[in-house]
């Protein structure tokens, strides 16, 4: 057999078995973050006892968009899970327009003014959550709208911040978190950098391409032949630089 | 037809045996993998049978490379 056509046939078993590994670890975010929706459905229209009190409801909502939905992944968010959130969200504003002379309103609640804050949590969080996948929650419902060409803030960040050294400490403790974040004993730093050739792909992002760099570097020192992955972010390079 | 019960019970074996599934995928055991896809590939999103696909193929790369 032809050694190019052996290599060729390695190379694309690696690449499948890390998309396959990748894919599946951004499923099972999304089954959690699915998972964690579905209690927030649960604290939003349940009727069990602990919510009686609509202020006993909010104190959870506050807590599960502060530290539950805050934590979920952003990317793993699909248009069925924005609408589970959308219709959470709907029945959160609606509580907080409960009319102040019904009867039930003077039993349950006592506290209108953080009850809107929350709403107004639960409402920006739709919103960055449904932005990424195009939509824009209005007053009449989640709008398809034509997502961002470019992504937005990084450039304009980038261009505000004139601190080299503090932008350069930002990058290394967004190099340590994501090492964090991708930490598992059976993946090899190409599979990270791989990983992060696909962040520089879909975001354009500079922190990746940075971290790319080094962790290529820091092969090379140690004797791999890293020049195909060189090649490639070289390329990215040019084509952000354009 | 399946009562409304039935068909949630069903739904939620699927959900489950799907993250059992990708679970395997995401551990490196995918000839396990493989083996519960069998059951449920045809209740599959088409996203999902994307995912078989490259499975099937990577199994056919490992025949060929022994």
């Amino acid at each position: 057999m032809p050694s190019s056509r052996l290599l060729n046939a390695i190379e694309l078993e690696r690449q499948l078995t890390e998309f396959l590994v990748h894919y599946a670890e951004k499923r099972l975010r999304r089954f959690e973050a699915i998972f964690e929706l579905q209690r927030l459905e649960e604290i939003t229209f349940g009727n069990s006892r602990q919510y009686w009190r609509l202020d006993d409801r909010f104190r959870a909502l506050k807590h599960w968009f502060n530290h539950v939905g805050a934590k979920l992944d952003e990317s793993c968010f699909n248009r069925e899970m924005i609408f589970m959130l959308s219709r959470c969200v709907e029945k959160i504003g609606s509580y907080c327009r409960v009319n102040d002379h019904a009867q039930h309103a003077k039993q349950t609640w006592f506290d209108l003014g953080q009850a809107q804050k929350v709403a107004l949590l639960a409402n920006s969080f739709l919103q960055s959550r449904s932005r990424n996948l195009g939509y824009e929650y209005t007053p009449l419902g989640l709008k398809l709208v034509r997502p961002p060409e470019s992504p937005v803030g990084v450039e304009t960040v980038d261009r505000l911040d004139s601190d080299m050294k503090q932008k350069f400490r930002q990058n290394l403790a967004y190099q340590e978190q994501m090492m964090d974040f991708l930490d598992d004993p059976r993946r090899h730093l190409f599979g990270i950098v791989s990983y992060l050739f696909g962040e520089i792909e879909k975001n354009g992002d500079r922190r990746a391409e940075h971290m790319a760099a080094s962790i290529l570097y820091f092969l090379k020192i140690h004797g791999y032949k890293v020049e195909p992955y060189v090649e490639k972010l070289r390329k990215f390079r040019n084509k952000t630089a354009v | 037809m399946l009562k409304n019960s039935e068909s949630s019970e069903i739904k939620l074996q699927f959900d489950e045996r799907l993250r059992v599934f990708y679970s395997l995928i995401a551990a490196g055991q995918f000839d396990n993998a493989w083996r519960i896809a069998a059951d449920i590939r045809d209740q599959m999103e088409p996203a999902d049978q994307v995912v078989m696909a490259a499975l099937a193929l990577r199994r056919e790369l490992q025949k060929f490379l022994g």
